[in-house]
């Protein structure tokens, strides 16, 4: 895996997350980041380089599922995964995610294991 | 649970009662500590109230193994989480300083030798009340309906103004004591 986008508004997960992947022994050259949907839109148009994103629901600014809807406008399911890092288990959440064209999701807490359970399939 | 997902149960139309809801917060904080942050005690369970404040001059240091159910000082920590829906009220995750640090490095997977900013204590403790209240969110509440939690941020000064919490839960972990306190406000206490 190339480079990896993490969305999220706490500084802390993103550092988490990134140090989950690393203990997860996932294949990713180098991580980006952005604090809501909204940066991570401006992040995907600067950085053609990005293939998989990891992001959190809850945000302010522009929410995740409000995201995957942005995303899917210029970016195929299959050309770049999304998955979803929340503390909200909500089965109506998930669904809307899922059907705006979200691949899969993981509920916080997480652990190395499920972490690497969701990227799975797309680690080449 | 050790890890990962959530099952939300049936969903029904009663609203659960405090130490229902007290249960729900007690199997989150020992799942997300046992997945994320490491090994921690539970000192007490108080149903319909506080636990009694530690003296004045105590620190995390003074709070000792099997001492207490005694809440971490005013002085420490404080995230908070809200949540509204057919019912609203507010998680609360309160930690003196060395026990918010212990849970910050056990998050951030971060040595002993590795210096953390007080931001970064403050947003994994954030991070903490978070995923404390989704827990509760998707195995009590969504169950009853629809229900939305609010952005973590830290208390202030708001606190006197609530009263007394409906349950508190304390625990110890490395670095001291930590308090997970629940507040609720019924439908017809918000009429009121």
């Amino acid at each position: 895996m190339n480079k990896v986008l993490i969305v999220d508004d706490s500084a802390t997960m993103r550092k988490i997350i990134t140090r989950v992947l690393r203990q997860a022994e996932i294949p990713v050259n180098s991580v980006v980041e952005a604090g809501n949907g909204v940066e991570g839109l401006a992040k995907l148009q600067s950085d053609p380089d990005i293939d998989l994103i990891l992001s959190d629901v809850n945000m302010p600014e522009m929410n995740g599922v409000d995201f995957v809807k942005a995303v899917r406008v210029n970016h195929a399911k299959e050309k770049l995964p999304m998955i979803m890092v929340t503390t909200e288990g909500g089965e109506a959440m998930m669904n809307s995610a899922l059907d705006l064209g979200a691949n899969g999701y993981v509920t916080k807490p997480f652990t190395p294991e499920s972490i690497r359970r969701a990227l799975e399939a797309y680690l080449g | 649970m050790a890890e990962g997902v959530a099952t939300p149960a049936t969903r029904s139309t009663a609203l659960p009662a405090d130490s229902e809801l007290l249960t729900h917060l007690e199997s989150g904080v020992a799942t997300i500590f046992a997945s994320m942050i490491g090994d921690c005690a539970r000192l007490a369970r108080i149903e319909g109230g506080a636990p009694p404040e530690p003296a004045e001059a105590r620190g995390d240091s003074a709070l000792q193994p099997g001492s207490t159910g005694e809440a971490p000082q005013r002085s420490g920590r404080e995230a908070v989480v809200e949540f509204r829906g057919a019912l609203d009220g507010r998680v609360a995750l309160r930690a003196g300083g060395g026990c918010a640090t212990a849970i910050a490095r056990g998050l951030l997977m971060a040595p002993e030798g590795e210096p953390l900013a007080p931001e970064e204590i403050d947003d994994a403790l954030k991070e903490c009340a978070n995923m404390i209240t989704g827990w509760l969110k998707s195995q009590a509440l969504d169950p009853i309906g629809e229900f939305t939690i609010s952005v973590p941020f830290l208390e202030r000064s708001g606190r006197a103004a609530l009263g007394p919490p409906a349950g508190s839960l304390v625990y110890r972990t490395g670095g001291g004591e930590f308090c997970v306190e629940l507040w609720r406000r019924t439908p017809s206490a918000q009429a009121a």
